[in-house]
């Protein structure tokens, strides 16, 4: 009642800021079960032997591209339609390299090598151009190398593509058995995760952010934006490469169908069903898509017709995908938990008075200093982690 | 005239040998149009250096060539002596200037600390620093709750500007610039869109602002200028047709005629 001369302040810091701390402190409890359930199902189908593991190491394997994906594309704003490239520059490193008689490692090496050495003579592309000049070029790039794969038949094999059959080993365990591999894809599958979700949160990952939202200032605070975007894309790419390693092992071939612009496009889809600008969303988002591609599919012909319309139907009505769909889930739970918590009557009337509540009703004034008083020791946790 | 204000600007407020800003023959062109012509300005080291005109004079374009976002047509722009009008605006940012904009440049879908943080993480290396998060940065942290708790954004630093009035927003203007500790600090109409009491609050901060820093302000309005800063240059069609000392200038004729006269006065 004091402060009735500057309604405007307290009134705005006590919707949603208490909320969304609130929601960061319900994250943390969350978070550790709800991956914990993920994995555990994720590990089950993965080992079960059954038909559904092959579907798991799909999943895992353009969950790591996917998610590479969107730390350029959702953080940066640099949407890229030429993953599914960098896919195929993995895959057909390994392949072409055990034809011409290196060993597994080798091949892994030189795979890793022509993928990182494609994206630093492309980085340019990344550097220069951005929005929709961004999505086309890369586009292209993902193009001309399925072109490639296609037609340049003395090296790629042309529509036949290149079988392999041998993967190296780590010590005793040998990555040609598909169950070890399928291990293998996981392990590498949570440390892509694990580091991406700290890049995420690091120096970098926010000035991705900035990037996305104000370039221009960003620049003038004394980024070399440059710098955000080389780094950037050579993440994202390389993370391409990694899946298409994995990809060419668990598949035991590669043929330009692995690149082809189909999979650019599914690629996005996952980024954008799962979840844009969020790690995990990316790693929910392939599961979705590769479930509708392998599974959906046998039950309906048109399933890609089926996956269209959700895919219109997420958009139209949630554009932040299943994250924020979780996310929304989430802050509903937490409404109601708050709610039932705090003694109704008082809350439910500061909140039921709405614009002039705060300077008139008693009730509304205590609840609100209730609020602030709440929010603090919560306010210094996300901090402090 | 402009020569002879300049060399007196640098004469009678500085002690040191290179002003901290200092523009020659600076012209830019949209087309046929001169947007800036022939400017020549010298700004010593601590200076309140404000620049007036009417709308479409020309300030904006004058800043954007002084941050780099530009590329003059002719002219030079040194920073401490140091030639710098070839050098892209973070390259400047690293040397030292600092800048706002106009129309409010925040990182809208972004929290104040994480607006402030990347402020902060602008100059030093760890902007590319990808495997430890931003929070565990004590320091850096500790300098962005410092900025906002001394211009009374400390408790709103986990709201987006979104949710900030829009003096709140125009202070967050400032800081970002400022989180980069610059030694010249470029505002551009600082005070725009502002409501008279917030406006004050702007002026107040401007005012504190520590007395090292050179500032050059942007305004059309006379008004709120002649509060902050103590010397002026009048811009009308992109060239500098008064400068001096703030009461000189407002006094001008010329200024009143070109100014007061085409705005339609009070």
């Amino acid at each position: 009642m004091s402060d009735g001369g500057t309604p405007a302040r307290p009134r705005a810091a006590a919707s949603s800021p208490p909320a969304r701390r609130a929601l960061a402190v319900t994250d943390l409890a969350a978070w550790p079960l709800l991956s914990l359930a993920a994995l555990g199902v994720v590990t089950y189908f993965l080992l079960s032997g059954s038909y559904l593991a092959t579907i798991f190491e799909d999943v895992l394997i353009y969950a790591i591209a996917a998610m590479g994906l969107d730390l350029f594309g959702g953080y940066g704003g640099m949407v890229s339609l030429g993953q599914a490239g960098f896919i195929g520059l993995g895959a057909y490193g390994v392949g072409i390299s055990a034809e011409h008689g290196f060993g597994p490692w080798a091949c892994v090496g030189i795979a890793v090598g022509v993928v990182i050495g494609f994206a630093a003579a492309t980085a340019v592309v990344a550097v220069r151009v951005s929005g929709i000049t961004y999505v086309i070029i890369t586009l292209a790039i993902g193009q001309i190398l399925w072109g490639l794969s296609y037609q340049w038949t003395s090296l790629t094999g042309g529509d036949n593509g290149i079988p392999v059959t041998t993967a190296p080993s780590v010590g005793p365990f040998d990555l040609s058995d598909q169950q070890t591999l399928r291990v293998a894809t996981l392990i590498v599958f949570l440390i892509v995760f694990g580091l991406l979700m700290l890049i995420a949160a690091s120096p970098f990952g926010l000035s991705l952010r900035g990037m996305k939202s104000n370039e221009r200032r960003l620049r003038a605070l004394g980024y070399q934006t440059a710098h955000q975007r080389c780094l950037g894309y050579m993440i994202a790419s390389f993370l391409g490469g990694i899946a298409g390693i994995l990809y060419v092992y668990a598949n035991l071939l590669v043929s330009p169908s692995t690149l082809e612009f189909s999979q650019d496009g599914y690629l996005v889809l996952m980024v954008v069903l799962g979840g844009i600008g969020t790690i995990w969303g990316p790693a929910l988002g392939a599961i979705v898509i590769v479930l509708f591609q392998q599974e959906v599919s046998i039950y309906v012909a048109r399933w890609q017709t089926l996956m269209g319309l959700t895919f219109i139907a997420a958009v139209a009505f949630k554009p932040d995908g299943i994250a924020g769909l979780l996310r929304a889930a989430r802050g509903a739970l937490h409404r109601v938990a708050t709610a039932s918590a705090r003694q109704t009557p008082a809350g439910l009337a500061g909140r039921a008075a709405g614009p002039e509540g705060g300077p008139d009703l008693p009730p509304g004034g205590a609840t609100e200093d209730q609020d602030q008083r709440a929010e603090r020791p919560s306010a210094h946790r996300p901090g402090a982690l | 005239m402009t020569a002879a204000g300049a060399s007196q600007a640098s004469e009678s407020a500085s002690p040191q040998s290179s002003p901290a800003l200092e523009v020659s023959g600076l012209s830019y062109r949209f087309g046929a149009l001169f947007a800036v012509r022939d400017v020549s300005l010298s700004v010593p080291a601590g200076a309140r250096f404000g620049v007036i005109g009417p709308n479409g004079a020309g300030k904006t374009t004058l800043f954007n060539l002084l941050s780099g976002e530009l590329r003059p047509a002719s002219g030079t722009v040194r920073l401490d002596g140091r030639d710098v009008t070839r050098l892209s605006p973070p390259r400047r940012a690293a040397l030292g200037l600092g800048r706002t904009f106009q129309v409010t440049r925040l990182f809208t879908d972004m929290t104040v600390r994480e607006n402030l943080t990347l402020a902060v993480h602008g100059l030093t290396r760890t902007k590319l620093q990808l495997l430890r998060p931003w929070r565990t940065y004590r320091k850096e942290q500790r300098r962005a709750e410092d900025l906002a708790g001394s211009f009374g954004l400390g408790n709103r630093l986990d709201h987006t500007p979104g949710e900030l009035s829009h003096g709140e927003l125009r202070e967050l203007e400032v800081l970002l610039a400022l989180a980069t500790e610059p030694t010249v600090l470029l505002l551009d109409e600082p005070a725009a869109g502002l409501s008279p009491a917030e406006r004050v609050d702007i002026q107040h901060l401007i005012r504190r602002l520590d007395p090292s820093l050179t500032l050059v302000v942007i305004e059309h309005d006379m008004n709120v200028l002649r509060e902050v800063v103590s010397w002026i240059a009048v811009l009308h069609y992109g060239e500098v047709v008064v400068e001096g000392p703030t009461a000189d200038v407002q006094q001008h004729p010329a200024v009143r005629e070109i100014y007061l006269g085409k705005t339609g006065g009070q």
